[in-house]
């Protein structure tokens, strides 16, 4: 099976791989998992509090090289976004950019869901009003 | 027809492995494509799917995790993949084993290596041991749906453990 460069460079050079302080009220944390491969996901926003944008994102994933390069890949994007935006990527466009095989579509999935969770936790730690819901694809 | 009816025995977890073993090989004869060379076309059909279906059914009783996968699917308890949620206080139970594991990689250090091990080793026993009863008792007909939900989380947390022990296998000293 061929993986496109950008996967393989996600991969072997994952971007913002690390911890936020999870007790912090700026920060949000996602942990998902895929029991059926063993993968662990977490995955970290942390919010300017004037600008409500998410400033920093970090995460750790063990797991395949897809799901590695997936959760890289959300971090980058997520920077700069506001929750909103953040909220609305679409596991889809983690496919494409990464041009997943379809075997390995569950691990976008995961990212996705990790993202939608860590916003989810920002903001009930926050007493905002949770805008994001469970995951529609599969 | 389930596996399990394939080999007149009852739905269970628990196999007698060396009387299956047996059942295998005999139905490997009987239906082997030699022995109907002289028959129909629909015989021969017939014999080809009951081997093929005798090498699957075996290949899945045989192995524990297999069997237990194959009757959470049957009972129609494990979902699809990406729809088996698991706790969030296991994965991040798991999170904090996989971390060393990380460092291990880049510098191997023995002591946390054998902790590792250790770790896992108590994991796995405390998390079959919550379920032994279930396992060994199983009945089609005496147990409900909550015994199978205990063997559905086994199961899925199991799987974190057997992918822990793969990547400690690879710089097992």
């Amino acid at each position: 099976m061929a993986y496109s460069d950008k996967l393989l460079d996600h991969f072997k050079n994952p971007r913002n791989v690390g911890t936020l302080d999870k007790d912090s009220k700026s920060v949000g944390t996602g942990l998902v998992g895929a029991p059926e491969c063993g993968d662990v996901m977490r995955l970290q926003i942390e919010v300017d509090d004037e600008t409500k944008t998410i400033k920093d994102a970090k995460f750790k994933t063990f797991g395949c090289g897809s799901a590695i390069a997936s959760s890289s890949l959300a971090t980058e994007w997520l920077k700069g976004k506001s929750i909103d935006e953040a909220g609305s990527i679409d596991n889809m466009a983690i496919v494409e950019e990464l041009a997943l095989p379809p075997v390995k579509i569950h691990c976008s999935v995961l990212a996705e869901d990790a993202i939608k969770s860590a916003i989810k936790d920002y903001q009930e730690k926050n007493g905002l009003e949770v805008t994001v819901t469970e995951s529609s694809h599969h | 027809m389930n596996y399990f009816e394939f080999y007149g025995i009852p739905v269970s977890f628990k196999v007698d492995e060396a009387a299956l073993r047996k059942q295998f090989y005999a139905l490997s004869k009987k239906y082997h494509p030699d022995f109907y060379t002289l028959a129909t076309d629909e015989e021969q059909a017939e014999a080809l799917r009951l081997s093929t279906l005798n090498n699957e059914a075996y290949k899945v009783l045989n192995d524990f995790d297999k069997r237990m996968q194959y009757i959470l699917k049957e009972k129609e308890i494990l979902g699809e993949e990406g729809k088996n949620e698991i706790p969030q206080d296991f994965l991040m139970e798991m999170m904090d084993i996989n971390e060393p594991l990380m460092e291990l990689q880049f510098d191997f250090d023995e002591k946390v290596y054998n902790k590792t091990v250790q770790q896992l080793k108590e994991k796995e026993d405390t998390l079959y041991n919550s379920i032994a009863d279930i396992i060994e008792n199983y009945s089609d007909e005496a147990s409900d749906n909550t015994a199978l939900e205990k063997v559905k989380s086994y199961y899925l947390k199991k799987r974190y453990l057997l992918r822990i022990a793969e990547n400690l296998d690879k710089f097992a000293p």
